[in-house]
Order: structure tokens, then C-alpha cells, then sequence
């Protein structure tokens, strides 16, 4: 009898414990948005890095755009370069340093547009609740200087992104919320 | 007989007197015929210029007293003088000083007229009509125009916080989305910031609502949304809610896509 007890409670936490890692999946609605969520960031962060690279951007405008799209990313997360002139060389930098130094580009004209912003990989639910998906952009960079020197390139980039379900305490309500956090953004192709 | 005497000598005076002022008579026109054409000119020259100098008098106490004077009088006896100075420069000189004099009054009294009526008036009226004098040389019409300036925006003012708060706060979004500049949408962001408690004060945004439990994005602060409208040129959510502390300002905010 104890021996079936035994059996019975370990049964009965093995099941509680798959509970937690099997919530029912959510509605094909409420999965739409949060993929809308997430396309809304990364369109944002297209703006933000438009705005970061652009020479006639205030700097105090600039800044505001930095702390903005760091916002958007897991911490540690990190930002491939990539250059037609070493094709072979792809260098990752922590978000914070890629935006900084894209801020103060050796260049007088700089224009960047991110174009075909898509997903490549579905959000799909982990094992540790949190949802990852990877869209893909394509990257037009455009710089300039004075004397005629033009750099032109099209990079083909894939951000993963982390979604998670959280909750806080705002005046007094318990708030649900999806934690919406993009991971790294990997170069995947440089072409004129 | 004496009567007929008399009659007699009462005809013969009669007579005498009108064939005196018959011969008068032609005397005068014979003597008026017989005047010199060269004195013609000098008597008209001497008329003239009497007539001119009692014109320029007159102009100069128009000019001296256009102040106690209706302009309508005023312009009327402009019109007058120059028509009769016929171009005498003098006299047009003069007309001159009273019309700028008179220009003068009228706006310092139209600008009087906007401050001591200001309540009473529409207020696109008023800043037409301020407009209107605010390239007047006088010094007095600029303190007018300065005071009536100050009147419109405080006027402006209590019209945008006679608003709901709702139509405010989303006017003030939509802003800084659209402003022309970075420094106008600064100003936007301070003014939509005087609404808040704080510039910490959270920001929940609804991303949808399923099975009658709403979904939320991260929750940010105004500080931090109103950044972001700022910088991405967009507005894309709308107030869902607003929720007040006792001084009336937003303790809360909730937008919904």
C-alpha cells in the first residue's frame, strides 16, 4: 500500500511538473498578435537604427534612439558587421557598442533602410515557456563622404526573437503581459 | 398850383438822380474796360498766395488738433485742403504729417479698443486684427500689440484645459508624431508631460483582448512612450483609459492598438 502511495505522489508531481511545461497552447488569435508584436518591434528598431545613423539627427535625438532600441534586446545579445571589402571577416558587437559606433560612422551621408521584414521561423514554444522565432531583414546601407568615396551594400540579417509571458503589479492590478525581446542579429549575406 | 409846383420839382430831381446813376453806370464799365492787363496777374498772385497761407494755417490746426478731432472730420477736411491747395507742396506737407498722425490714432485706438474689449470679441477676430497692427511703427501700438499677444495665448490656453483630458492628451500625441521639427515635438513633450503625475507614471498598452482577459505589451513609462512617438513619427495607439489622482493629474494610461 505504501508502496502504491509512493507510486501515486510521484505520479501526481511528474504530472504537475509537465503541467508547467505544457500549458495548453494559445488561441491562432492571440498568437497573431503577439507575432504582430513582434514584427511591430523590429520595425521600430528599423526606424530607430535609421534615425541613429542619419549625420542631420540631433544628438540628443540620436541618444534617445540608442537607449530606445536597446530596449528591444536581451541582454547580451549581440549584432553582426559585416563589409564587401572582408567578405570573410563578420565581426559581432554587444547591441549598445554596434549602435554607437554606427552613431559615428566615418561617413557625411549616411542612409539605411531595412526592407522585407518577415518571419522566417514561426514563434514556437519552448520547454522553458518562452517563445523563439527568427525573422529575416534585408539591410540597404548607403554611405558617403565628401571627396566622392561611396560604400554601398545589401545584408540579408536574421533576428531571433524571445517571447515570454509575464506578469507585474501596476497600481495595485496584476497586469499579464508578453514580453516581447530580440536576441542576436546574425549576417547571413553581404551583396552589392 | 402850389401842388403841382411841388410835383413838378419832386420829377425833376427824380430826373437828376437817374440820369446820374445812369451816367455813373457807364462810367463804371467804361473804367473797367480801361483797366491795364498787366495788373490782372499780380492782383490774382497776391489772392493766391493770401489764399494759400490761410490754407497752410488751417492745415497746420488740423495738424495741431487732430487728436480732438472725429476722424471722419478729419479725412473730410483733408480732402478739402488738398483740393483747394491744388498740389501746393507746403500745404501737402502738412496733409501729410495729419494723415500719418491720424493713421497713428486710429491704431493706437483700434488696439485700445481690442484690450478693453477683449472678452467681448471672437478670437480669430482679434488675432486678425492684431495682426493687422503688428507692423505699425508706433511704439505705443507695439505695447498694444505685445499685451494682446500675451491675452491670445492665455485665451488659447484656457480653450485647450477647458478640454477633456482624453482630447487633450491624444491632440498632444499626435503632436509630437506629426511635428514639423525635433524642438516642436520637445514642446509638445513637455506639455503633454504637465497631464502626468510624473514622467515615471506607467503606460499599458493592449494588444488584444481574448476570452474577455486583456493582453498587454511590456508596460513602459510616458517618459519613455512619448520618446518613442517623438522618434518613430507615429501614433498607433489609441486612449483606451485614463486613470486620475486627486490633483487631477494622469496616475495611469492605457492604450489600446
Amino acid at each position: 500500500m505504501k508502496r502504491y502511495m509512493l507510486m501515486m505522489l510521484c505520479f501526481f508531481l511528474g504530472s504537475m511538473a509537465m503541467a508547467q511545461n505544457n500549458e495548453p497552447d494559445i488561441s491562432p488569435e492571440r498568437k497573431q498578435a503577439i507575432d504582430s508584436l513582434a514584427l511591430e518591434k523590429v520595425r521600430d528598431l528599423s526606424k530607430y537604427i535609421t534615425i541613429i545613423g542619419d549625420k542631420k539627427t540631433r544628438d540628443v535625438d540620436a541618444n534617445a534612439a540608442i537607449d530606445r532600441a536597446v530596449e528591444l534586446f536581451d541582454e547580451g545579445a549581440k549584432i553582426d558587421v559585416s563589409s564587401l571589402n572582408r567578405p570573410d571577416d563578420i565581426r559581432a558587437y554587444p547591441v549598445k557598442d554596434y549602435l554607437k559606433r554606427l552613431k559615428l560612422l566615418n561617413y557625411d551621408q549616411v542612409n539605411i533602410e531595412w526592407f522585407h521584414i518577415q518571419y522566417i521561423s514561426d514563434l514556437v514554444k519552448q520547454a522553458d515557456g518562452r517563445y523563439v522565432g527568427v525573422i529575416t531583414i534585408y539591410q540597404r546601407f548607403e554611405g558617403k563622404r565628401k571627396d566622392g568615396m561611396k560604400y554601398v551594400d545589401t545584408t540579408k540579417k536574421d533576428i531571433t526573437v524571445y517571447v515570454e509571458r509575464k506578469k507585474t503589479v501596476i497600481q495595485g492590478r496584476t497586469i499579464g503581459f508578453w514580453d516581447v525581446l530580440l536576441g542576436d542579429i546574425r549576417v547571413t549575406n553581404t551583396y552589392k | 398850383m402850389k401842388n403841382r409846383e411841388v410835383k413838378r420839382s419832386l420829377f425833376s430831381k427824380g430826373s437828376r438822380l437817374l440820369v446820374f446813376a445812369v451816367a455813373f453806370g457807364a462810367a463804371g464799365l467804361q473804367s473797367c474796360k480801361k483797366k491795364p492787363a498787366t495788373s490782372e496777374p499780380v492782383e490774382s498772385a497776391t489772392e493766391a498766395n493770401e489764399n494759400i497761407s490761410a490754407l497752410l494755417e488751417q492745415a497746420q490746426y488740423l495738424l495741431d488738433n487732430v487728436e480732438k478731432m472725429s476722424s471722419s472730420h478729419v479725412k473730410t477736411e483733408i480732402d478739402r485742403l488738398r483740393k483747394a491747395a491744388g498740389g501746393n507742396e507746403e500745404v501737402e506737407a502738412i496733409l501729410k504729417q495729419v494723415e500719418a498722425k491720424l493713421g497713428a490714432k486710429e491704431s493706437i485706438n483700434q488696439a485700445k479698443m481690442l484690450v478693453d474689449n477683449f472678452e467681448n470679441y471672437d478670437l480669430d477676430y482679434v488675432k486678425e486684427e492684431t495682426e493687422k497692427l503688428r507692423n505699425s511703427s508706433y511704439a505705443e501700438v507695439q505695447t498694444y500689440v505685445n499685451q494682446l499677444d500675451k491675452m491670445i495665448a492665455a485665451r488659447e490656453q484656457r480653450a485647450v484645459d477647458a478640454r477633456p483630458l482624453k482630447v487633450r492628451l491624444n491632440d498632444y500625441m499626435l503632436s509630437i508624431a506629426n511635428a514639423d521639427s525635433p524642438a516642436a515635438a520637445d514642446g509638445y513633450v513637455n506639455k503633454a508631460l504637465e497631464l502626468f503625475a510624473s514622467p515615471s507614471v506607467d503606460v499599458l498598452i493592449i494588444i488584444g483582448i481574448f476570452d474577455g482577459e486583456k493582453d498587454f505589451d511590456k508596460p513602459t513609462t510616458i517618459s519613455q512612450y512619448l520618446d518613442y512617438l517623438k522618434l518613430q513619427k507615429k501614433a498607433p495607439y489609441r486612449i483606451e483609459n485614463i486613470e486620475q489622482d486627486a490633483n487631477g493629474k494622469i496616475r495611469l494610461l492605457e492604450l489600446k492598438k
